[in-house]
């Protein structure tokens, strides 16, 4: 009956209880798709980073403070599949980077250049889609595809041969002719003072005068997200100390930043929405009681125990607290899947600050236990809160005051 | 006498009235604090971009911006400085020569903006000089002084006094090679910015790439206060037509976006909290309409004309949220006060912010014209939820009203 | 046994450094059957003491004991416990929980008291029938008239089988018709069933159907007399 009490109780004043819905509803609305769609920024911000630099990074020990091309490693085949064979990891992108000056007649700018292996290089940063002009550079060739501000500045189109200058490994000068085959766009370079050329890896080694198999980084990718730091301890122990190993985390750090100081940003921003939501919910909850002092005052009289009156009472809150979070769901679950299935595609100026981060230009709803789990919490705390004002008040209740009205 | 009534009636509940109002300050303060963050956060960027960077606006060749080109001039800087310094509001203008090199210590080489600038006036454009953390500013009776910023000092393992080469491609096509003595080291928040610039004495690089007197890459122009740049810089396109004027927004697009959008998600969040505490005013009021049914039916049958009644509870509810109302944004203006002077400190942050260009020491700021912006808002929601429960208010006919068991 | 046993009970109040005493060493006692009001003036303790004697109100000094069991030295909670037991009360107004029907208010009292649902259907019928109200069994009492709520809280009083009634100005919102209506019943409940009814009240209907009258002034009885 307790139960039936405190139900029937909630919708007494249904107009009241219906606007105290209202509040919360729009709290767990709002919290659930911004949420969402941070969650969602966030995981395409990590995809993106990921897919440039791997889960995991290996260098030669001390590359990452001095990125010299004297401390490469060797990516014999042997290496390579004691990194593959670790547990979970799928793939292995082997990549050459370093710096040149290019030209091209009498124009020269310096550029970054990046021996990779096409194929997998495509595969994870889809680079074959970048090029505007020419076609993807194929494994072996002498070739080489610059930036398009790049190609533009030195007035060099595809076909054309251009000089490739720079430092060789260990003292050597690097030294090269190689062929455009193609023009790739890549927005975010745009600004920027250096150009940049991708080459196959064997012509990167061939220009820096390298021994075979040497590679600045490999990236390593794995199946699952999760297990990133274990894999990397395992990849440590397995290559010893010429060998340096790095998350993600480690090497893109500003990324992890931004995502912590953005989240950060948003669950302040819920609490105080949820602070309101709980204002109003306070309201309803301690004029509903006020209200009903002589009622209390009664029921206790005929021999309701104060206890169970005050667990009528926290019940009531709670129930109301659930329904609206209830609606809420009901409101937002199905939005944010539509939107999951559907990402809002991002037009305009946008789409060169999404670029900016190497994000595909779309909105992106993250379908994500995280989203619910800290507003459950804290809707929990809320009502937690809430509910106790009443409680403190039966506590105080003086029978024969209550009921006479004093 | 109806607003002396309706203040009155405000205070009837004590406890109710007192629910809400808190409710309302706090939600103001949640949302005017995080209003003046995000603009605290956005203006910072803006102004670090102008003082250091960009100036208000840039003058250049038509033809430059594409490569950087040193071939591509403007000319007659002399007469042309001189009309820029005489505009009303301009502050300071200054010719540098600006172009692209490849910086090189013994450990390594870096890709690079060179500019040689005007050592005695530049800094009427660009405040470089205070963020020196080591050494000094460029001084033209030093021989071949150069300032590099910390990041670079540490990437190409160089220090104060060290010795670097520049290789800079000349107007006439050839490499040039200059040597450059390092005098002193900054550090800005902008890390891309502290990447890819270093500073050099203009007839330093003059005489490396041999331009003539009176002619130079670029003029910057600052203009105080900043919002008239735009103003003076449209005179300045009407008056050159040969040349290519772009304000910092030109320069920066980034900027500007994030400029605009900081501000409207600032006010969208704040009009969010709004529309949730006016569900709580609409409920408040309810309940007050509901109590003083009796007493509204009297009022009406002693021959209150309807209007005048609905004016009474509109009152009422227009009191009721400006207490909160005053009170929250009382302690805004407090709050904010002190916070902008002692600012927030995101050092936890630190590398993720100053990738993308912000301090990790944040002062946010608003303007008086906001605080009565925000009352404003706040009388329009109560005016808006006044409406339901006056509406409810006037359908009762009096002799109803009285009969009614209140 | 008397029902009701108070000894010399006191109820002290600390008025501006002056005890004030609301109840000043009463003495009574209530046997089982009885239909007896107390009366008196404003101030004059009524309330006070009955109060006291249906352990709504803690004791400065003295005994109450109800039923043989002192009452006088128990916690709130024993208190409750013991009320819902052993007392049954009908309250100038507001005595039914206004979101059960009258049904629900009567077996709302026996749940408490873990009786049976087959058995609270069963007594709750019954009492409903008792006191004249048993067509408006599944009706909330917003949609009651007064006399009707206060036959509901009669039944309901009823329920927990308690030693005795203790109706506290009962009749004070009624119109004459439906006090009347409400007086008669419980008096035949009372001479029928034997139900004793102690009523704190102003009403000269209440008092004229009494059998015993007992008056209280500053704290004091000043007058106990058998009613004809």
């Amino acid at each position: 009956m307790l139960w039936t009490l405190a139900w029937r109780n909630v919708w007494r004043n249904r107009r009241r209880s219906v606007l105290t819905l209202a509040t919360i509803l729009l709290a767990v609305v709002l919290g659930l798709l911004m949420r969402s769609m941070q969650y969602g920024q966030y995981g395409a911000m990590i995809d993106s980073t990921v897919a440039r630099t791997g889960h995991i990074q290996v260098h030669g020990e001390g590359y990452w403070d001095n990125k010299s091309i004297d401390r490469s490693i060797s990516a014999a085949a042997a290496t390579l599949s004691e990194i593959r064979g670790a547990a979970g990891v799928t793939d292995v992108v082997p990549r050459f980077e370093s710096f040149a000056l290019i030209s091209f007649g009498d124009r020269t700018k310096p550029s970054g250049v990046i021996g990779t292996d096409p194929e997998v290089e495509d595969r994870y940063t889809a680079l074959a889609n970048r090029v505007v002009e020419g076609r993807y550079l194929e494994s072996g060739e002498r070739g080489v595809m610059l930036l398009r501000s790049l190609a533009d500045y030195l007035g060099a189109g595809v076909g054309d041969e251009v000089v490739l200058l720079g430092g060789g490994y260990r003292g050597q000068t690097a030294a090269d002719l190689l062929t455009v085959t193609a023009i790739f766009e890549y927005t975010m370079m745009d600004g920027m003072e250096t150009g940049l050329a991708y080459v196959p890896l064997d012509a990167a080694r061939e220009l820096y005068a390298t021994p075979p198999d040497q590679v600045t980084s490999l990236a390593v990718m794995l199946d699952d997200g999760d297990s990133i730091d274990p894999t990397a301890t395992v990849l440590a122990g397995l290559l010893g100390d010429e060998y340096e190993v790095m998350t993600w985390r480690e090497t893109s750090k500003e990324v992890v930043q931004q995502i912590q100081a953005d989240s950060v940003g948003g669950i302040f921003m819920l609490a105080i929405l949820y602070t309101v939501a709980g204002f109003g919910l306070l309201g309803t909850v301690l004029m509903s009681t006020m209200e009903r002092r002589r009622e209390f005052g009664v029921m206790n009289a005929v021999g309701l125990r104060k206890s169970r009156l005050a667990a009528v009472l926290f019940v009531e809150t709670v129930l109301l607290v659930s329904v609206g979070v209830l609606l809420g769901l009901l409101l937002s679950v199905p939005i944010i899947m539509w939107f999951h299935a559907n990402p809002i595609p991002i037009s305009g100026e946008l789409v060169e600050v999404f670029e900016q981060f190497n994000i595909p230009p779309y909105m992106p709803f993250a379908i994500d236990p995280g989203i619910f789990a800290a507003q459950g919490l804290v809707v929990l705390v809320m009502a937690l809160i809430v509910a106790s004002f009443p409680i403190v008040s039966i506590r105080r209740l003086h029978i024969m005051r209550a009921i006479t009205g004093r | 006498m109806l607003w002396h009534m309706a203040w009155r009636n405000v205070w009837r509940n004590r406890v109710r009235s007192l629910v809400i109002a808190t409710a309302i300050a706090f939600g103001l303060v949640g949302g005017v604090f995080s209003y003046a963050f995000m603009m605290g956060l956005v203006n910072q960027a803006v102004r670090n971009a102008v003082r250091t960077e960009l100036g208000s606006f840039q003058v250049h060749n038509p033809e430059y911006p594409a490569d950087r080109d040193l071939r591509f001039m403007v000319d007659d800087t002399a007469a042309l400085l001189t009309e820029l310094r005489g505009l009303p509001g301009v502050v300071g203008a200054s010719a540098r020569i600006v172009g692209t090199a490849m910086l090189s210590s013994a450990e390594g080489t870096a890709a690079v903006r060179i500019a040689g600038v005007d050592a005695a006036r530049d800094g009427d454009i660009s405040n470089l000089a205070e963020e020196l953390i080591e050494g000094q500013y460029l001084n033209p009776d030093e021989r071949i002084p150069i300032l590099i910023s910390r990041e670079m000092a540490d990437d190409l393992e160089v220090k104060l006094k060290s010795r670097v080469v520049a290789s800079v491609v000349s107007p006439s096509g050839e490499i040039v090679y200059g040597a450059f003595r390092v005098v002193g080291i900054f550090k800005t928040v902008d890390s891309l910015f502290d990447k890819s610039s270093v500073f050099v004495t203009r007839e330093d690089l003059a005489e490396l790439t041999g331009f003539a007197d009176n002619t130079a890459s670029e003029i910057i122009v600052r203009v105080e206060p900043r919002d008239a740049g735009d103003a003076v810089a449209a005179r300045v396109v009407a008056a050159h037509p040969e040349l290519l004027i772009r304000t910092w927004r030109d320069l920066s697009p980034q900027l500007q976006l994030a400029a605009d959008f900081g501000s409207i998600f600032g006010l969208v969040f704040l009009a969010i909290i709004l529309t949730a505490l006016g569900f709580g005013i609409v409920n408040t009021m309810l309940m007050v309409v509901m109590e003083r049914t009796r007493e509204i039916g009297m009022l009406m049958a002693l021959g209150m004309a309807r209007a005048r009644v609905f004016w009474m509870l509109l009152y009422e509810t227009a009191f009721l949220s400006m207490v909160g109302g005053v009170a929250g944004l009382a302690l805004s203006f407090v709050l904010l006060g002190y916070l902008g002077r002692t600012g927030i400190n995101m050092q936890a942050w630190a590398e993720g912010f100053s990738a993308i260009g912000y301090d990790s020491m944040i002062y946010p700021e608003t303007t008086v014209a906001f605080y009565f912006q925000v009352a404003g808002m706040v009388l329009v929601t109560a005016f808006l939820a006044s409406i339901y429960p006056a509406r409810r208010a006037l359908k009762l006919l009096p002799a109803e009203a009285i009969r009614s068991d209140t | 046994m008397p029902v009701i046993d108070a000894r010399d009970v006191y109820k002290t109040y600390e008025g501006k450094g002056i005890p004030v005493h609301a109840v000043n060493g009463i003495s009574f006692a209530v046997e089982k059957g009885e239909f007896t009001a107390v009366i008196g003036p404003s101030g004059c303790g009524k309330t006070t003491l009955l109060n006291m004697v249906g352990g709504l109100d803690s004791i400065t000094s003295g005994q109450i004991l109800i039923g043989g069991t002192h009452i006088d030295s128990m916690s709130e909670r024993e208190l409750t416990d013991f009320r819902l037991h052993r007392i049954g009360f009908v309250f100038q107004a507001y005595n039914l929980i206004p979101v059960l029907t009258a049904r629900e208010n009567v077996e709302f009292i026996m749940e408490l008291q873990g009786v049976s649902a087959a058995e609270r259907a069963e007594r709750s019928h019954q009492l409903l029938t008792d006191v004249g109200i048993a067509e408006k069994a599944d009706i909330r009492p917003s949609q009651m008239s007064g006399g009707q709520q206060q036959r509901v809280a009669v039944a309901r009083a009823l329920a927990s089988q308690p030693e005795f009634v203790l109706a506290d100005e009962p009749t004070a919102n009624l119109d004459s018709h439906s006090t009347a209506d409400l007086l008669d019943m419980m008096l035949e409940m009372n001479q029928t069933s034997g139900v004793t009814f102690v009523f704190a009240t102003h009403d000269q209907r209440v008092i004229d159907r009494a059998r015993r009258v007992i008056a209280l002034d500053d704290g004091k009885i000043v007058s106990d007399t058998a009613n004809g």
